[in-house]
């Protein structure tokens, strides 16, 4: 019999903690990073198909990657039936296909299983010869955290309580259907004992050590890919009670497109007069993470390197070719990331981006970051009330509101908390490891 | 672009929040800093154009690519379409050439050239025979087999090298008692150096680097990004740094391919392109009497043939030469110690395939050629005398359309 851990498969960020009943140990699941306890939700699979996860993952991609050689090779990829009319025939179907391509990069894995049910799901992806659907990523990156956790704790770990967003997605269906994904990506990852809960409850559980009296609690889980609240009674953990919970998809991702499509899309070309409506689509696709990658074809190289040739917009137009082409996207992510969590503590934040045919700077105020995601800001404050009364509570008897995630830190949402509840009941959790540790004491209750 | 209304945002921002000030400031002022030295350098570069240096950099640049695309074309025969699929797919294309060049040479420059035709290759096949060969102490002889269109580069023991059209060497009928006195020296050694070897060029333009390997078994890599630099001052360096040791062999490789390198006393090393030094090292560690009998490169997966002096073949599979992990490898035996103390020496080695060709020069002066095939097959040439030189060489099929 091994031990069990609490485990946060978050948007962004990851991690691992064990309880023993008393103390929450967070494990030091990436020792490359700054906050070991912490790990990138990032999978890297090489040609010989290894796999590694965060921050070595980051490393190995850019060493293998930026400004690499390509070799552009016509494969085929399969066929397709034609039926219409008094017609039906098969024809080929080809790809190009990079074949000096190292290695793949994958990143925003939980908003793929979020993704991963339904009429245009994203149901996975082909690492050369081999397709990986969700689940299979999952398992990959899960395996990987658990062998980890295993090294950390010296022997084996067969549980794991999972953590889950209040809502995968809107629909029952797809909601369940995204926690079996994950319940079965754990199994194969070698977990015999597989439960789930709530991320805000286990925020809430964590919250709950430091408390002498009960209380109403309110917790504000903003993360990555999405906000989750719930409301709860809290400091008795034999009289412990859900209220209300409700989720939303929107969170730091969402604010991370918003940057680059109200503020660097113009350094692609975007707005200037004469581009082709073909290559417009293309810098339309720039906030895309899944589509960016997919765009680096012959094809799109000769047509932005006519257009270029043509001297249309050809500083714009060698940003995005070099972007594309020279393997930037992530870098290109990670600076637009960096600048919104900048613009949590500071005034402004700048993106740069300076490669190969490249200078992109942009300066962004928080002001003009406060105004692009005014449409979210409403759509959390809805919520919040919503969630609120779902519980049966007036605001003012919401003793305290624990904010924990990334997105939490983002001023406009601390003074929204502050203008609906009072400033003084708003508290901060960790971060990042709040949800990990509630987690691992909930493994712990549940043996 | 920095615009006016983004200008107007950082103003608001500084009206509503005071203290960002700084912060836009010193992002504003570090920017300006930067833009300040790129400003600079294409300042620098606008001067340098006026005077015409840039100009003349260019010239030479695309002088050098249109001499690596003439030597393709050569290599191809001119064909377009050949080079296309060449450029594109990396598939396997090849050319059957007309006539084959079969040079042997030695290391004060003389060269002879036999022209042979490569359908009329037969198993034993006499090519010609030398007068003598060198006895004991005297320089070996070198060979060599390529396209007559080929273009050979002649690299010194003095790091010099040149260039020359295979073609342009003259040549010799085969069949013909041969005799030293119709080799040419179409690059006589200056005082001092020797000829270290001959080097096919033509497809520099479709490899990564140039590897340089000395007798004693040091190696280093050149990126063909300088073979402009390289064939314009006419020096590649030595190779070697230690006294008494000499450029051995220049060959061309891919970045993916490996150096295989085969001593004398019949020890095999097998290096990584990707992992060689840019500086010369030491790759294979030598005893003190031995030395580089054979240098070439090879895939993964292709399998050697090494000919010891006796006529006896060495067949190593695809996997017995393992890539070494680190330089100053002792390397791997090839054939046992017994064998070793009764003399045996390599006199040639070669990655072939059972397609490929071999051709060997006898003690006794003779040139003849053997399908690779028969010779894995038997395991020894057919005629059991002493050989004092042997080399492979492939013809490639030519891609029906």
């Amino acid at each position: 019999m091994g031990l069990k851990i609490g485990l946060d498969f978050g948007t962004s960020n990851s991690g691992v903690a064990i309880s023993d009943g008393s103390q929450v140990r967070l494990l030091s699941i990436d020792r490359k990073n700054i906050q070991p306890e912490v790990v990138k939700t990032i999978l890297y699979i090489t040609h010989e198909y290894q796999v590694y996860i965060g921050q070595e993952a980051v490393e190995l991609y850019y060493r293998h990657n930026v400004n690499r050689l390509r070799r552009f090779v016509r494969k085929r990829v399969g066929e397709v039936e034609y039926r219409g009319g008094d017609m039906f025939y098969i024809t080929d179907v080809y790809a190009y296909v990079d074949e000096l391509l190292p290695g793949r990069l994958l990143q925003y894995l939980k908003t793929a299983l979020r993704r991963s049910s339904g009429a245009h799901a994203y149901t996975g992806t082909q690492i050369f010869d081999r397709f990986y659907r969700v689940g299979d990523l999952l398992q990959a990156y899960l395996s990987q955290l658990k062998t980890r956790a295993e090294r950390e704790l010296g022997e084996g770990v067969s549980g794991v309580t999972l953590g889950r967003p209040v809502k995968f997605s809107d629909s029952p269906e797809k909601d369940l259907q995204a926690e079996e994904t994950l319940r079965q990506a754990a199994l194969a990852a070698g977990f015999s004992k597989v439960d789930f809960e709530l991320e805000p409850v286990a925020a809430a559980l964590f919250y709950e050590r430091t408390l002498t009296r009960p209380q109403n609690g309110l917790i504000f889980d903003f993360g990555g890919g999405t906000l989750d609240l719930a409301v709860l009674r809290l400091g008795d953990p034999h009289r412990r009670e859900v209220y209300a919970s409700a989720g939303i998809d929107v969170a730091g991702s969402d604010f991370d497109r918003a940057i680059t499509q109200k503020h660097l899309l113009q350094h692609f070309g975007m707005d200037q007069a004469g581009i082709d409506p073909a290559i417009i689509e293309l810098v339309q696709a720039v906030p895309d993470w899944i589509a960016l990658p997919e765009l680096s074809t012959p094809q799109i190289w000769n047509s932005l390197q006519k257009a270029i040739q043509k001297e249309i917009a050809p500083v714009h137009l060698k940003t995005l070719q070099s972007l594309i082409f020279n393997d930037l996207a992530f870098s290109f992510y990670n600076q637009v990331e960096t600048a919104k969590i900048a613009l949590s503590s500071q005034g402004a934040a700048v993106v740069q981006l300076k490669d190969q045919d490249i200078d992109l700077w942009e300066l962004v105020s928080r002001r003009q970051f406060e105004n692009d995601i005014r449409e979210y800001q409403k759509v959390v404050e809805k919520l919040l009330l919503d969630t609120v009364a779902a519980a049966g509570l007036e605001p003012g008897q919401i003793d305290v509101v624990v904010k924990t995630g990334g997105s939490s830190n983002i001023p406009v949402f601390t003074e929204m908390l502050s203008r609906l509840f009072g400033a003084e009941r708003v508290k901060a959790s960790n971060s990042f490891s709040s949800v990990t540790a509630g987690l691992a004491i909930r493994a712990h209750e549940r043996g | 672009m920095i615009t006016p209304e983004k200008i107007d945002e950082w103003i608001k921002e500084v009206e509503e929040r005071p203290g960002s000030a700084v912060i836009i400031l010193q992002y504003i002022s570090n920017r300006l800093r930067d833009l300040t030295q790129r400003n600079q350098e294409l300042r620098a570069d606008n001067l340098a154009l006026r005077t015409e240096k840039k100009v003349e950099e260019y010239e030479r640049r695309i002088a050098n690519l249109e001499y690596q695309l003439d030597l393709l074309k050569r290599q191809f025969g001119g064909d377009p379409a050949v080079l296309e699929a060449l450029a594109s797919a990396a598939i396997p294309v090849g050319i059957t050439p007309d006539v084959l060049s079969v040079l042997v040479y030695d290391a004060h420059g003389h060269i002879l050239r036999l022209e042979t035709d490569p359908a009329g290759l037969t198993e034993g096949a006499l090519l010609g025979t030398l007068p003598e060969t060198p006895g004991p102490g005297e320089e070996p002889l070198r060979l060599l087999v390529s396209s007559a269109a080929e273009e050979m580069l002649f690299v010194f023991s003095s790091g010099r090298v040149s260039t020359r059209a295979v073609a342009s060497i003259p040549a010799v009928l085969p069949d013909h008692k041969l005799d030293w006195e119709q080799a040419s020296q179409p690059d006589e050694p200056r005082g001092g150096e020797t000829l270290g070897c001959l080097t096919p060029v033509s497809r520099m333009a479709l490899s990564d680097y140039f590897v340089q390997t000395s007798l004693r078994g040091w190696v280093k890599k050149v990126g063909t990004t300088l073979a402009s630099s390289i064939l314009e001052k006419h020096y590649i360096g030595t190779g070697v740094t230690q006294p008494g040791d000499r450029t051995f062999n220049v060959v061309l490789a891919k970045r993916e391919e490996r150096l295989v390198l085969v001593s004398r006393d019949g020890y095999g090393l097998c290096l990584e392109v990707q992992a060689l030094p840019f500086a010369v090292e030491s790759a294979f560690k030598l005893g003190n009497l031995d030395f580089i009998a054979a240098a070439f490169i090879t895939s993964p997966g292709r399998p050697v043939l090494v000919m010891t002096q006796l006529g006896k073949v060495v067949h190593l599979g695809a996997d017995y030469l393992d890539p070494a992990g680190s330089l100053r490898s002792r390397g791997q035996a090839l054939y046992s110690q017994q064998r070793r103390e009764k003399g045996v020496k390599v006199v040639g080695a070669a990655a072939l395939q059972a397609n490929d060709w071999t051709l060997a020069l006898h003690k006794d002066g003779r040139l003849t050629v053997h399908s690779a095939h028969s010779l894995i097959d038997s395991g020894a040439m057919s005629e059991q005398d002493e050989l004092v030189g042997f080399t492979g060489f492939g013809l490639p099929v030519k891609k029906s359309k």
